[in-house]
């Protein structure tokens, strides 16, 4: 139980989830499972198809847009916390990023198909997801303003 | 010591070097402003005249026009800092050129030229201020920080003083012109450092505009005027304002008048101002620090907006009773400190109220029209009360500005609150109504529009429209209806058809008859049922065709034709017909069974409908359980399995048929189930079960009262509760009880909130948590007793102020909080207000009120105590984590 406890502070503070009431992230928090890599591990590849989406439980994983998956130069560094990979859980194309872990691990991963069902039965879910992905948009918008 | 002093001025620490560069910001102008006042008076009085002051007056208000017109033009559509650029360094290079002008005397005219440009350079500052704050800090911010932040320009201004009267004789009163210039330089630093690290004000939003720019400048002003008509507070404050500019300008010349007859030197004169300049700034910056922004919060923005006009009917008072030293320098003390410290910062909050894009127009056409005409007007009483050598004449008049001043102030108040809600609704694109009220009230053009919905060609659309055709307008829904049926795709004819059968117009019946022909078998089904529920005599002989069909839907209206026709002969057909649709292993056989078992309950197939409500199919599921709600009153116990298993149904239409049947159960399952589910994910289960629970307690009203006061679930399952509670439309008092009480739950959950965010980091994962839990619960506690209050008080306003609190937008949360103060409940307003106003600069409440838990612990063994399931869980969790 305590690891739940855990697991629902953690999606609470990822930008992702953060506006989903804590009462919701329960069922989030059932749904997930850990996975554990080391550093040099590549989470996925570019281009190819994904359904399970990312939580930072522990460690540091490095983002790379170039198109060769093994090429090591990272746009942004994800740490505890911090989500990846859902992008291709709402749009089901292709993931646009390669992930390598540069220290090890421990991930947590949540499945599409349990993502999409509990959006169907949390109504409060989705809203709070939308929110968060639009305030990920903005943040994205005000940083290219920015630049 | 950093920490403290913000705590003691309600600063928040992310605020602090925002604080900090307004302060040294403000204080730079102030100062410059303090040298620039004290010279041009003293030159002015002494080499110029000051009989030539009403005359400056009438040019000045012309000036001010023209250039305001010009500032409008560009107010809304740059960010402050930039214009504000534009202003110091054409400020500089002018008071440059006066300073050579008068330095080596070159034309008389450069006393009245430099008195011009200080009082256009001061208005121009102090309106273009405003706009600066306000794109800088939203309401309850600006509350909280503005008296500090103009205390800057205060300290600043005391310096200004202080040094002309010290260096005034020494350096020459001309050459003070190169210090002010050096000042503004300095601002412009400071200005320019600061924004190229923290970028363009935040709140800043440009206007959308594409004429040209004299049109611009007109078109802001007529704006402005356009809005004033619609908006009541840009209209009284407009007023209030014209008053307040005829009033502060006689003062103004009366003041001066005494004190320019009783110093007799241009150096004794400056003095006395940088004196007197000091002393009413020190005084202005000690109320807006220890006294404004206390007032503020314990009286409010309406309350302290009368403070000033009242100070000024003192002021004229006593000139009128006395007209020496000692009454112009109480006058003075009114309009440099007090208004200063109240006038200034309650306007600026005022504006607060406006929308964005209107704020700068409201402003222009302030500083535009308003205040030149208002300039103008003073300077012709003042021209022809000069006639007469004793002062009575303009005094009575300046009473009477003031009085009306004071009049148009209270107006101001009234329509203060109106004018936010407005803003919020406008920001958050609420109606100006509720849309039941616009649907009942559009007439024709509502019913032009469904027609011309229901006529278009897409099939979901048409029967969407055609819902709210016959639910607003059922007797024009078959002549619009008809027709289009006969184009409409299978589905959508059935739907067509349905939605019309419970109203039964006039044509329905033949149309329908004429239809059976040609009708697909679905169709046909609904027809007949219809018809046979009317017991029409021409659908009798169809009773034994639809009996025999192979189509499901058509066969089980049969056996419901048999019955409801009572023909005797036909009835054991029917039943085996009806045991084959329930016995089928094809779901269409099955839900053609379950629904003619909705409408017709048969408890000898109960066995039949039990094993249907484990289908692998949700729809036959839900099918089987709506049935079930039809179900006589009888206890099933073998259904507790079932219905605890379908309870956990992904589909929230299953929970809530769920809940329905929970009436069959024994007792203790009953209360076990539907205890679960008013703390349901969905809100309609949650709503559902509220609704069951409070039916099967006698006087729903009185329980679901009880239910909620005594906190017998989450903050969700109680609004699920209000609102059934709300739908027996309880008396005003219950509500009212519940509002208060759930405020004061509200100001519970904030006190351990704060005690919480109170303890020192790092923190156990555990508190953190309950930190986000608290939280949650503050918000939805607050918002249940608004929900609670809204159908008591103008829902039209409570309404926009849930949905600012709720909206995540700092400035539409701190408008709302501050609307929430003016609710016409004065005790929930207090409770609420004061409660909202705390929750802002972290752990206000905690230092204040810390003694209500002793610790921690008493705090999460309180939550723990409570019959919210998950507040109970997290604190039950934190206090094993303490072990």
């Amino acid at each position: 139980m305590a690891d739940l406890f855990d697991r629902i502070l953690m999606l609470r503070k990822s930008a992702l989830f953060a506006h989903v009431s804590t009462e919701d992230l329960r069922v989030v928090a059932q749904e997930l499972t850990e996975e554990m890599y080391f550093a040099g591990d590549r989470v996925f590849d570019i281009d190819e198809q994904g359904d399970h989406m990312y939580i930072v439980e522990s460690g540091r994983v490095g983002v790379s847009l170039d198109p060769d998956p093994t090429a090591r130069t990272f746009v942004a560094e994800i740490g505890p916390g911090e989500c990846f990979g859902e992008m291709n859980i709402f749009d089901e194309l292709p993931r646009s990023a390669t992930v390598h872990v540069l220290a090890d691990a421990k991930l947590l991963s949540l499945e599409k198909s349990k993502l999409r069902g509990l959006i169907l039965r949390y109504p409060e879910l989705s809203l709070g997801l939308l929110r968060g992905l639009s305030m990920r948009l903005r943040a994205t918008n005000i940083a290219v303003n920015r630049k | 010591m950093l920490k403290r002093l913000g705590a003691f001025f309600l600063i928040k620490e992310d605020e602090l070097p925002q604080v900090g560069y307004f302060l040294l910001f403000f204080f730079l102008i102030g100062a410059g402003l303090a040298l620039g006042r004290g010279t041009t008076d003293a030159l002015f009085f002494k080499r110029y005249g000051i009989q030539y002051l009403p005359v400056m007056y009438l040019i000045l208000a012309g000036l001010l026009m023209t250039v305001t017109m010009v500032y409008a033009a560009f107010a809304d559509r740059l960010p402050a800092e930039r214009l504000f650029k534009v202003f110091f360094v054409s400020i500089f290079f002018l008071l440059i050129g006066n300073w050579v002008l008068i330095a080596f005397a070159v034309t008389e005219a450069a006393f009245p030229a430099y008195f011009l440009l200080y009082e256009l350079t001061s208005d121009l500052l102090i309106l273009h201020f405003s706009l600066y704050v306000n794109q800088n800090f939203e309401t309850l911010q600006a509350k909280r920080l503005l008296p500090l932040v103009f205390g800057g320009a205060q300290l600043g201004t005391i310096a200004g003083g202080v040094f002309l009267a010290l260096t005034a004789p020494l350096v020459g009163v001309p050459n003070i012109l190169l210090i002010w210039s050096g000042l503004i330089v300095a601002a412009l630093a400071a200005m320019l450092v600061h924004h190229r690290r923290h970028g363009v004000s935040p709140y800043f939003r440009p206007g959308r505009k594409s004429a040209g720019e004299f049109r611009q400048c007109i078109g802001q002003i007529t704006h402005g005027l356009k809005f004033a008509k619609t908006s009541e507070l840009v209209r009284y404050s407009s007023l209030a304002l014209f008053f307040t500019a005829i009033m502060f300008y006689i003062l103004s010349y009366s003041v001066n008048r005494v004190y320019a007859e009783t110093f007799t030197t241009e150096e004794s004169l400056t003095a006395f101002f940088g004196m007197l300049s000091a002393v009413t700034s020190a005084l202005a910056l000690l109320i807006q620090i220890f006294l404004t922004n206390k007032l503020l919060h314990r009286f409010g923005v309406r309350t302290v907006n009368l403070i000033f006009p009242i100070t000024s009917v003192v002021s004229y008072g006593l000139l009128i009773l006395s007209f020496s030293l000692p009454a112009a320098i109480f006058a003075s003390i009114n309009k440099d400190a007090l208004m200063k410290a109240f006038r200034n910062p309650v306007r600026n909050l005022l504006f607060n109220a406006l929308p964005n894009y209107m704020q700068g127009r409201a402003r222009a056409m302030a500083a535009g029209l308003v205040l030149p005409v208002a300039l103008a007007l003073a300077g012709g009483i003042l021209v022809l009360a000069q006639i007469y050598k004793v002062p009575i004449y303009f005094l009575i008049a300046g009473l009477g500005a003031s009085l009306l001043y004071l009049y148009f102030n209270t107006k101001t108040n009234r329509a203060y609150v109106s004018g936010m809600i407005s803003v919020l609704r406008e920001r958050l694109f609420l109606p100006d109504q509720p849309l039941d009220v616009v649907y009942t009230s559009a007439g024709d053009e509502l019913l032009k529009e469904l027609r011309r919905g229901v006529q278009q060609p897409d099939d979901e659309m048409s029967v969407a429209y055609a819902k709210k055709l016959v639910a607003l307008f059922f007797h024009h829904s078959a002549e619009i209806i008809l027709p289009r049926h006969a184009t409409a795709g299978h589905a959508a004819r059935d739907q067509l058809i349905r939605l019309l059968m419970p109203f039964n117009p006039p044509p329905l019946a033949d149309y329908l008859w004429k239809q059976l022909d040609q009708a697909d078998d679905h169709l046909k089904a609904t027809i007949l049922e219809w018809f046979f529920e009317r017991r029409d005599e021409r659908a009798v002989n169809l009773v034994e065709t639809a009996l025999a069909s192979s189509n499901p839907r058509l066969a089980s209206v049969g056996v419901y034709g048999a019955h409801r026709f009572s023909l005797r002969r036909l009835y054991a057909e029917a039943d085996r017909r009806l045991l084959e649709l329930l016995t089928s292993g094809e779901m269409s056989d099955n839900a053609a069974g379950l629904e003619l078992l909705a409408r017709q309950p048969e408890t000898h197939y109960q066995p039949q409908l039990l094993a249907l409500l484990q289908h692998a199919n949700t729809r036959v599921r839900y099918m089987a359980l709506d049935a079930l709600t039809h179900w006589p009153e009888t206890v099933i116990p073998e259904l507790a399995v079932v219905l605890d298993n379908l309870s956990h149904d992904p589909d929230a239409k299953v929970r809530c048929c769920c809940v329905a049947c929970y009436r069959l159960l024994p007792d203790a399952e009953r209360a076990r189930l539907l205890q679960a589910a008013v703390e349901d994910t969905h809100a309609s289960v949650r709503q559902a079960a509220a609704g069951q629970i409070s039916h099967e307690n006698g006087r729903a009203d009185a329980y679901l009262r009880d239910w909620i006061l005594l906190n017998s679930g989450s903050a969700r399952a109680q609004e699920a509760a209000l609102r059934v509670l709300l739908k027996h439309r309880p008396p005003r008092e219950v509500l009212e009880r519940i509002a208060l009480r759930k405020a004061e739950d509200a100001r519970v959950l904030a006190l351990a909130l704060g005690l919480l965010k109170d303890t020192a980091m790092p923190r156990e994962s555990a508190l953190e948590l309950m930190e986000y839990v608290l939280e949650e619960r503050l918000r939805q506690t607050i918002d249940l007793s608004l929900l609670a209050i809204e159908h008591v008080e103008n829902p039209a306003t409570i309404g926009p102020i849930r949905a600012g609190l709720q909206s995540g937008d700092r400035r539409c949360m701190a408008n709302a909080a501050e609307a929430v103060r003016h609710i016409d409940n004065k005790k929930l307003a207090a409770v609420l207000g004061g409660l909202l106003d705390s929750v802002g600069p972290a752990g206000r409440i905690a230092a204040d009120q810390t003694h209500r838990f002793r610790d921690i612990k008493d705090m999460l063994s309180w939550c723990r105590a409570g019959k919210d399931p998950w507040l109970r869980s997290c604190a039950e969790h934190a206090l094993s984590a303490a072990r």
